[in-house]
């Protein structure tokens, strides 16, 4: 998900026909110019360099998002495939989860986060929280730093998170305190990408794969 | 009969290079062929209110969720898939953005 402004211009982007390290390569009418789908950065043309910005996005069920956002709208456009998301229940492997932290790009897979879906990490200096509900099948990334303190996270009951600092029952999807001394606060998402695992490593060969559970 | 093995010993030698090139130039710098293949960009796509979403999505399917100027949206990805697809052009409030798989 990208923003499209670039230069005071609004792109319009299209299917370029191309492929490049066998991922989607786009175009923009207004200049031709080429860009990489993963990289989110043109690659080719008057553009070249330019980045666009990443937006937050978040893959899940369409129950849990419709729950999450009972407003939401939906595109309504005929099916271009049957059941793309059963693969993604029964080879969680091949999907990966995919984050930069100070240019430095990681992943973890989604039977990783099946198999570990609260993670408090440290990367590059940086405290983070990784979460994976089952339930709605949402990954999600937070930064653990909340105004002056760093928390860290447990696994609670009803899919709840508890953080060891306060106690504090939280939202594991949504970031958000639901009991507790910091109720009602809310965590910083921090932007990521669902793609496929063998696409991502592609692009990044020194991608770090987050594997199991590490001490925060 | 020589000629002709070797002339496809040749071949298939010209053929693995070139297979080894293409794999090493994606690498490093994209470089695009010379004949475009474009397909129509798709703006101005239809949505409907959660509401109204009857069987066009059924409720363990997986889609792309965005909250934008606080307004959410979803994309199926059963509606994102294959080439004439991958691109949605969207703008909510007065944020143009691309959905895209």
């Amino acid at each position: 998900m990208y923003g499209r402004d670039v230069q005071g211009k609004t792109l319009t982007f299209a299917v370029s026909g191309q492929l490049w390290n066998a991922s989607l390569v786009m175009i923009d009418l207004e200049t031709r110019s080429l860009w990489s789908h993963i990289l989110g950065e043109c690659v080719h043309g008057p553009l070249k360099g330019e980045k666009l910005p990443q937006l937050i996005a978040d893959t899940m069920t369409w129950k849990a998002w419709r729950n999450e956002h009972p407003d939401t709208t939906v595109l309504n456009l005929s099916r271009s495939s049957k059941d793309y998301g059963a693969e993604f229940y029964t080879k969680p492997e091949r999907f990966a989860y995919g984050f930069v932290v100070d240019g430095k790009h990681f992943h973890a897979t989604f039977a990783t986060l099946r198999e570990s879906p609260v993670q408090n990490l440290t990367l590059n200096g940086q405290r983070l929280l990784l979460t994976f509900d089952p339930e709605s099948t949402a990954a999600r990334l937070f930064s653990r730093r909340l105004d002056d303190r760093v928390l860290a996270f447990v696994a609670a009951d009803n899919g709840l998170i508890r953080d060891e600092q306060t106690g504090s029952m939280w939202n594991r999807t949504r970031g958000i305190a639901v009991a507790g001394p910091l109720k009602g606060k809310q965590l910083d998402h921090e932007p990521a990408i669902i793609t496929l695992t063998r696409k991502w490593t592609l692009f990044h060969e020194d991608s770090t794969e987050i594997l199991e559970k590490q001490q925060p | 009969m020589k000629k002709a093995l070797c002339a496809q010993v040749l071949c298939l030698a010209v053929l693995f290079g070139c297979l080894v090139g293409s794999a090493f130039a994606q690498r490093g710098e994209f470089v695009p062929p010379a004949k475009s293949g474009a397909r129509k960009p798709i703006v101005d796509a239809p949505f409907v209110k959660a509401s109204e979403v009857t069987d066009q999505v059924t409720d363990n399917e997986l889609v792309l969720g965005v909250v934008i100027e606080g307004q959410a949206r979803a994309y199926p990805i059963n509606m994102l898939t294959g080439p004439s697809r991958e691109i949605i052009n969207d703008q909510m409030g007065r944020t143009n953005f691309a959905a895209t798989w």
